[in-house]
């Protein structure tokens, strides 16, 4: 599996950074095209509460990234 | 036999009584009803944002508990400072506020890293850094002002005190950076999925009424004169310009009709001021005694100002905007004859008229339909909402609009800003302080955060009376409350008081700063940060220190109070004819452009806030005046752009006489641009051109060099002279 061979901490310039931290940044990023593109598709248009979406879809994201560290 | 009559009377009397009641209980209704959606439509948004903003707290709050993080008050204090009523301002200002910090962290770990062992050169360093930010916070608008503040105010709660323990440093910044992001994800949590109220609604308010005004000033006429809607219109494209620009993270059609939205602005910037300036150029032949002429001008316009109306009532849904589009274009097409016709019939009814005036005019009309049509068309695809994919589809691009930065104003702020930094470092240095750095984090974000404030000593007079409270109210909780709260509920307890004030008094605009020194005072105050619990030393310690702060940001205002200054206004008048001059010589100049920053002077010179005093009117006036003879200037440059050499040499040389003139405004140089301008037309309407001009292109020009010779004609030479001193003083 992949947290096998994931460490849960890395240095970045001395510091230790929680690899949490880095799924965090990559799911925000993930999601902020993801939703440029729900948005250009007219997607928000079909669904009854967006912001409860894009939260969703953030958190499960973020997960499924965590997921991989741990 | 029994007798049915009173029987049958006494049920019609019983049904007749019951229907009263019927109808009394459906008035009740209607009314309760009535009643609860007004408090539904009025009340209830500022409930529930109180609501939000006590969860967001309460969550970050939790957060920051349960993480053990050093200082939870620092959360909480971001979620008061980000919070907003909107979503999307919301996540704007935190995203935002997050660049900020970090930038501001960074900064704070490079100067602790360069000169944590020797304190001159640190204070020096720190004070540029402020003065930098306080600068950015001026320079750019809305929440990217904020960003530049806070990347001031994170180097006081981040450098500062890594000064004291440089070994921590690290340690301080990442800890302050969770805090701060612990309140920024807990602030757009709440507001993006707890009762979210969107910008799109706002932003369509805006455009609708705007369009509305716009349509009932053009089809009636101003009673009051052009000042107050003029004004009105322009606060009115800022703040769309601020809206527009928080959208960027909202899920709604605001963000998609991003690019309409700007292009809608523009287009109305171009409409309203067009229709300024062929108002004024009646109002000048009114005042000239040239009756004839502007009322062939007003019969002209008339079918216009009918198109606007339907029914005397400004177009409101898709089809009456149809309508409204079909019956100006229709006016678009048959303007040309209509004035060939009032021409004619002036000539025979008043041959001593002055035709040029009626096609000045005449110019001027037909521009002012060209850019409604163009605005209407914009107007119709915002309002009609077609669906998110085919504005997509929409290939344009609207100019951004332009700043005008004054340098002046700028760098005073930015030395002020320095200045009460290193007054307070100072005193902190010589009299070793212990809540030095409190006073210092105080003073730095009252100095960015009122840089930009049209007054602002009436700002720091409301920002104090909200700090004064805070403190009273952190000697309530910290002396009487927090010692009893034992967990996490009773904390919140202890501290919803001051939160739900905080909220309430931020959300109504006129104690808006109070709420935010309250908050602010509170949060940075508030006894649960290392340990639970008063120590009334350091609550003393703390209130002088903020004080003190707010008394040296207030002294250091006071001294370089420079938008109340004289020397500010008449900057503002010579910085438009400076415009000017640009518009006549720079060939990068464009009309959208020359308009955009022509207004964004007006706008950060702080008089479109005071709409009712005397100076504002007179800089209205002066913006008028700037922008007519600016577009004018302009179009006489696009119609030379097709001329021969030797007129394109004489257009030439009417722009550098124009421009010397704007340059030093004085009667020598004005004669000087009419003689020429006397001169260039009597040739023009000679027909000496023959072979070098095209008859229309000769009439373009006769039109724009009678107009800007009106113009120019019109400054009263009391008026030069005032603002040829003011220029010079």
């Amino acid at each position: 599996m992949m947290h096998e061979w994931i460490p849960r901490e890395f240095a970045f310039l001395d510091a230790h950074v929680p690899t949490l931290f880095v799924a965090f940044l990559l799911a925000a990023a993930a999601i902020w095209l993801m939703d440029k593109a729900l948005a250009a598709w007219g997607i928000y248009d079909l669904v009854w509460y967006p912001a409860l979406l894009r939260v969703a879809l953030f958190f499960g994201l973020f997960s499924v990234f965590g997921l991989m560290v741990y | 036999m029994l007798n049915m009559q009173p029987i049958n009377r006494g049920m019609q009397r019983l049904l007749a009584g019951l229907s009263t009641l019927g109808q009394g209980v459906r008035f009740v209704a209607d009314c309760l009803q009535q009643a609860a959606t007004d408090w539904y439509r009025q009340d209830f948004p500022l409930i529930g944002y109180l609501f939000k903003y006590l969860l967001a707290a309460l969550l970050a709050l939790w957060v920051a508990l349960k993480m053990e993080m050093d200082q939870p008050a620092t959360a909480l204090l971001t979620v008061v400072i980000v919070m907003h009523f909107r979503s999307g301002m919301v996540i704007t200002k935190s995203y935002y506020r997050l660049i900020g910090t970090v930038i501001g962290i960074l900064f704070s770990m490079l100067l602790v890293a360069w000169f944590a062992q020797d304190r001159f050169p640190f204070f020096i360093a720190a004070a540029l850094w402020i003065g930098m930010c306080t600068a950015g916070s001026l320079v750019y608008r809305n929440f990217q002002s904020y960003g530049f503040v806070l990347a001031g105010y994170t180097l006081c709660i981040v450098g500062l005190p890594a000064t004291l323990t440089p070994w921590h440093t690290f340690q301080i910044a990442s800890t302050r950076m969770s805090e701060i992001g612990v309140g920024l994800l807990s602030a757009t949590l709440v507001s993006e999925l707890v009762l979210p109220q969107r910008l799109w609604e706002n932003i369509q308010a805006v455009v609708r009424s705007k369009f509305r005004d716009f349509s009932v000033l053009l089809g009636t006429g101003a009673p009051a004169g052009l000042n107050q809607p003029f004004l009105k219109f322009m606060q009115d494209v800022y703040q769309l310009e601020a809206f527009r620009s928080s959208a960027q993270f909202e899920t709604d059609d605001a963000r998609v009709h991003s690019a309409t939205i700007n292009r809608l602005n523009v287009q109305f910037m171009a409409v309203s001021t067009t229709y300024v300036v062929l108002q004024r150029l009646i109002q000048r032949l009114h005042s000239r005694a040239a009756l004839k002429e502007a009322d062939a001008l007003q019969a002209l316009m008339q079918p216009l100002s009918a198109a606007v109306l339907i029914d005397g009532q400004p177009a409101s849904h898709a089809e009456a905007i149809t309508q409204v589009q079909q019956a100006v274009a229709a006016f678009q097409q048959d303007f040309d004859a209509c004035l060939a016709v009032q021409l004619q019939h002036l000539m025979m009814m008043h041959p001593e008229v002055n035709q040029l005036e009626v096609e000045t005019g005449g110019e001027l009309l037909s521009r002012l339909a060209k850019e409604l049509a163009a605005y209407l068309e914009t107007y119709a695809l915002l309002v009609a909402q077609p669906r998110a994919r085919k504005v997509a589809s929409r290939e344009f691009t609207a100019d951004q609009l332009h700043m005008h930065i004054d340098w002046l104003p700028v760098s005073i702020a930015a030395i002020r800003g320095a200045l009460t930094l290193l007054i307070l470092a100072a005193i902190w240095m010589t009299i070793d302080w212990p809540s030095g750095i409190l006073a210092m984090t105080l003073g730095v974000i009252t100095s960015t955060l009122f840089a930009a404030s049209p007054a602002p000593m009436a700002t720091i007079r409301q920002f104090s009376v909200g700090v004064l409270l805070g403190i009273v109210l952190v000697y309530i909780s910290n002396v009487f409350w927090l010692t009893a709260a034992h967990d996490y509920v009773m904390l919140c307890i202890v501290i919803t008081p001051a939160i739900l004030l905080t909220a309430w008094l931020s959300a109504r605009p006129a104690t808006a700063l109070v709420g935010a020194g309250l908050g602010i005072a509170y949060f940075l105050m508030v006894g649960f940060n290392q340990a639970l619990g008063d120590n009334p030393v350091k609550y003393f310690n703390d209130s002088i220190a903020l004080m003190v702060a707010l008394v040296v940001s207030g002294i250091m205002f006071s001294l370089t109070d420079y938008a109340a200054s004289p020397w500010a206004q008449a900057r503002v008048f010579t910085q438009l004819r400076k415009l000017v001059v640009d518009a006549c010589l720079h060939t990068g100049m464009t009309a959208p452009g020359f308009e955009m920053r022509t207004r964004d002077l007006i706008q950060r010179s702080g008089s479109v806030h005071r709409p009712q005093a005397a100076e504002s009117v007179r800089v209205v006036e002066a913006l008028c005046a700037a922008l007519e003879v600016g577009h004018a200037v302009l179009a006489l440059r696009a119609v030379a752009r097709g001329l021969s050499a030797q007129p394109y040499q004489l257009v030439q040389r009417t722009l550098t006489l124009v421009a010397r003139y704007y340059k030093q405004p004085g009667l020598v140089q004005q004669q000087a641009v009419l003689q020429w301008l006397d001169h260039f037309l009597a040739w023009l309407q000679g027909g000496e051109y023959a072979d070098a001009l095209l008859s229309s292109q000769a009439r373009k020009l006769i039109t724009q060099l009678h107009f800007i010779r009106l113009v120019i004609a019109a400054e009263l030479p009391q008026d030069l002279a005032s603002t040829s001193t003011g220029a010079a003083s």
